[in-house]
């Protein structure tokens, strides 16, 4: 019997769906813009208050090449400390789910790095490592590392417990255990937690560069922002704040990927199109 | 039971309305005629400090409200930007540098300056003691903490007084990496920082921007053309109010400064007091004399304007320098100063 | 390799006294005693809660008795005999209810989990795992297609069908199976049962199989252990003759079988 759900060509059906679901998204994107310039408008604001969209715009093209070697700059800050978050965080996840006494003494401390006020610290790294990348990259790990601890953690210890029981009768080892079952299963955890780590990464190094200064010849985002501001140029400083948001978009449309294509065994998601009962 | 719910609903319905229409500025040609003693607010651009001493004195001291003005000063700080609180009508009053007026004026706000406490700037660099640098010219092989965004760094740029070998990093409001070692040097304003680092045992210089030929006003009293437009009488009796408490506060400055150490838990008495010191060459320079103090010239607005332009700050087709600034009032007060006195 | 391995001689399973308390109150497993013989296929069958997937997992060792113990032996009781000179413990493979495959690993991926797992095997190389990996599959229905899928691309019934394969890639001396098929429809229930016992044919090892559906017990069984309430009340011989097929669930004598276990299983609770 045939799935009346399913079209005939199947790649014109994942064009549809594609299409359905980002219609919404780019409604309400259009909505808000113009709720936004009518709001500028009735309201009779100056530009210093609250700039229009159409002066965003133009400052945002006035100063593309600078607001592109920014993305450039804070990205590639932003994705080191992404990285070294994933690689710090796994390695002491796969730690405190191997040894309790550790996780149970250290855990809590894990958390202050949670609530860490950045104004605070930020001083005291400068100091420790100097106005250059590696400070900055440092600060975005910090505000972005926790995420994934908390979920590689839970993902390592939370294994059906079946799964445990099959490894223990085919006597497996600690090591392999952790190795062919618990570090594939915390892999979707690990993404979970990347999701949110890459929108942190993004905003740690725009934070870092507000302290820090630039760690290449260009200008940051989080740098423009600052001098944006100094002068009293609001239609820029949105420009720049546009500019990071869409960052921070592609860090999670990155990472989205990767799920769907080099970690796809290990996502588990439904394959509607390969179904074969 | 009925009647009761009538009652909440238009209750309730009033408070949306107000609610609403409390968003509208003050600049709309709708809004009423503002009554007879105003509450009258002056947002500072920083946090409460010595710089503000002459404001606070005619608060502490009764003036404000001798002239019929109930006046409440609110602090700046962080994220507390001047421009948007006049544009939106939170403030009527500001503080502000003469560069600021400008850059925002570049911004199509409508700020203008009515006085000019401190007559010269109190920007500098602040460099260690111990360090090879004697002036701008030796300014090497540092780690300048500055705030880029500021008009200095170009101006100092242009006049290739930042030599490559100076680290431009940003200031974030510690002199704990200057005290720290060697090889740091900071912006800082001259009547504060430089204590700090004392404080903390490390003797330093301060590289006065005014003498390099970057001297805006500082500390002015700013407002929007509207609000000056609108309410003349009380434009005058703010700026005579602030010109007396500003005398009064270069003579006896205890009692003021007692009230900003409530306002500032951060500040200290000492602080406030070198604060002081400090200030009054900046407000009466070259022996001006008391009585005419807060004066403004056009050939200094128009001096910072050109700088600005030529430094690509401000868009010099948007700002003119007559307009930046408005002294009527200032003469109007001075000289009824000079008609009192015997 | 299997040529080559010594034929182990099958186990036969002896609990005493077992007890398995989890509170101070009702004991899950009370005293329990009983042998299970050798080489045969023994159904522990009983109403949900009466303890039959305890006992299973205190045989398996996943479950550790509060008191008493399971001795495993070969015929004649000379204590564990597992393969000589390789690893005394004996050889033991679990089937659970759901499939329990790893779901990042392919079909004969999964298979080949044990190969990989158990210490026993590691005289195996690599490519013989995989052939042999892959003989197993084929043993129990799936073409070779099939093999590199995942599980999410199987049926629940193919699922089984490729846990069972693993159960069997490390030539267990007893196979243990708790309800595998209870999430299945009746058609492939049945057709898994015969699976089992064609598996079973080609090599007798011991099997101990959990079930509360009385007509698999019976289709299955040598020996149906009825449990109630912690302890193994009778112990029924199952008359019915080997090889069984299909058409034996239609015989008189298979709805005799039945009415007698289902009062047995009435009158005990």
């Amino acid at each position: 019997m045939r799935d009346l759900r399913r079209a005939d060509n199947g790649s014109s059906l994942f064009a549809n769906r594609w299409i359905v679901s980002a219609l919404p998204p780019i409604l309400v994107f259009l909505l808000m813009v113009g709720l936004w310039q009518w709001t500028v408008e009735f309201w009779k604001l100056k530009p210093i208050v609250l700039p229009s969209p159409a002066a965003v715009w133009k400052a945002a093209t006035e100063k593309e090449s600078v607001l592109i070697k920014g993305m450039l700059a804070t990205g590639a800050a932003a994705g080191l400390g992404l990285v070294s978050s994933v690689v710090i965080g796994s390695i002491l996840a796969i730690l405190f789910s191997q040894f309790r006494w550790l996780r149970l003494s250290i855990y809590p401390y894990v958390i202050f790095l949670q609530t860490v006020p950045i104004v605070a610290i930020a001083p005291l790294l400068i100091i420790w490592s100097g106005n250059n990348l590696r400070t900055i990259v440092i600060i975005a790990t910090i505000i972005s590392v926790f995420p994934i601890i908390a979920n590689v953690t839970a993902g390592l210890l939370a294994i059906d417990r079946n799964w445990i029981d099959l490894f223990r009768m085919h006597g497996a080892s600690r090591w392999q255990s952790l190795a062919k079952l618990r570090i594939p299963a915390a892999i979707p955890h690990l993404l979970v937690g990347m999701r949110i780590s890459s929108g942190l990464a993004v905003i740690g190094a725009i934070i870092g560069e507000f302290f820090v200064g630039n760690a290449t010849s260009y200008d940051g985002l989080g740098s423009l922002m600052t001098q944006w501001q100094s002068q009293q140029r609001t239609a820029h400083l949105f420009a720049a704040l546009v500019a990071s948001t869409l960052l921070g978009i592609a860090f999670f449309l990155i990472v989205h990927l990767l799920g769907r294509t080099v970690f796809r065994r290990w996502t588990m998601a439904v394959d509607l199109e390969s179904y074969d009962p | 039971m009925k009647r009761y719910h009538r009652i909440l609903t238009g209750i309730g319905l009033l408070a949306l309305l107000i609610g609403c229409s409390a968003q509208k500025t003050d600049s709309s040609p709708t809004s009423k005629e503002a009554p007879a003693n105003p509450k009258i607010k002056i947002v500072l651009n920083w946090y409460p400090e010595a710089e503000h001493g002459g404001f606070y004195a005619a608060l502490v001291h009764g003036i404000y409200k001798s002239h019929g003005l109930d006046v409440e000063i609110v602090p700046g700080g962080k994220g507390v930007s001047v421009p948007p609180e006049l544009e939106l009508g939170r403030a009527q009053f500001g503080i502000g540098n003469a560069d600021d007026v400008l850059m925002a004026r570049s911004a199509d706000s409508s700020m203008v300056a009515l006085m000019a406490p401190l007559q010269n700037g109190p920007r500098c660099i602040m460099v260690r003691e111990d360090s090879q640098i004697t002036n701008f010219q030796t300014l090497k092989n540092v780690k300048l903490q500055i705030d880029s965004g500021r008009p200095y760094v170009p101006f100092l740029k242009s006049k290739s007084l930042l030599d490559p070998s100076v680290q431009i990093v940003p200031y974030y409001g510690t002199v704990a990496e200057l005290v720290a070692g060697p090889g740091v040097a900071q912006q800082a304003y001259s009547f504060s920082e430089p204590l700090l680092a004392e404080q903390q045992g490390v003797k330093v210089r301060s590289l006065m921007l005014s003498e390099i030929g970057y001297n805006p006003y500082a500390c002015c009293l700013v407002a929007t053309e509207e609000y000056v437009q609108k309410n003349p009488e009380v434009v005058q009796k703010m700026v005579k109010a602030s010109v007396e408490g500003w005398q009064r506060y270069l003579e006896s400055p205890q009692e003021t400064n007692a009230y900003i150490l409530k306002q500032n838990e951060k500040m200290t008495a000492e602080a406030l007091a070198y604060g002081v010191e400090k200030l009054k060459p900046l407000c009466l320079p070259d022996g001006l004399a008391a009585d005419r103090m807060g004066q403004m010239t056009l050939s200094r607005w128009q001096t910072l304007r050109d700088q600005l332009v030529s430094l690509e700050l401000i868009d010099g087709a948007k700002v003119v320098a007559e307009r930046c600034f408005n002294d009527r009032f200032l003469q109007r007060a001075l000289e009824v100063e000079t008609t009192a006195k015997p | 390799m299997e040529d080559a391995s010594i034929a182990a001689a099958p186990l036969e399973i002896e609990c005493s006294d077992l007890e398995v308390r989890f509170s101070a109150h009702v004991p899950v497993l009370e005293r329990l005693s009983c042998k299970f013989p050798a080489g045969q296929i023994v159904v522990l069958l009983g109403r949900s809660g009466c303890g039959k997937s305890t006992l299973l997992r205190c045989v398996a060792g996943l479950q550790k008795p509060t008191s008493g113990g399971v001795r495993l032996s070969a015929v004649g009781g000379q204590g564990h005999q597992g393969r000589v000179g390789v690893d005394a413990r004996p050889r033991m493979s679990f089937v659970f209810q759901e499939a329990t495959l790893l779901p990042w690993r392919s079909a004969i991926e999964n298979v080949l989990l044990p190969a990989e797992l158990d210490r026993g095997l590691a005289g195996v190389g690599r490519d013989d795992a995989r052939q042999l990996a892959a003989t197993r599959l084929e043993e129990v229905g799936l073409e070779k297609q099939e093999h590199h899928k995942l599980p999410r691309q199987l049926s629940g019934g193919m699922k089984m069908r490729v846990a069972l394969a693993r159960a069997l890639m490390n030539d267990p001396d007893i196979l243990l199976l708790d309800e595998p098929f209870a999430a299945l429809d009746d058609i492939l229930r049945n057709r898994l049962n015969e699976l089992l016992l064609q598996l079973w044919s080609h090599r007798p090892r011991t099997i101990l199989f959990v079930t509360h559906n009385i007509s698999e017990a019976i289709f299955l069984s040598h020996q149906i252990a009825i449990m109630h309430k912690g302890r193994i009340g009778q112990q029924w011989i199952n008359p019915l003759p080997f090889p069984r097929e299909h058409r034996l669930r239609s015989t008189p004598e298979f709805s005799h079988c039945y009415g007698v276990v289902s009062s047995a299983l009435e009158s005990l609770s």
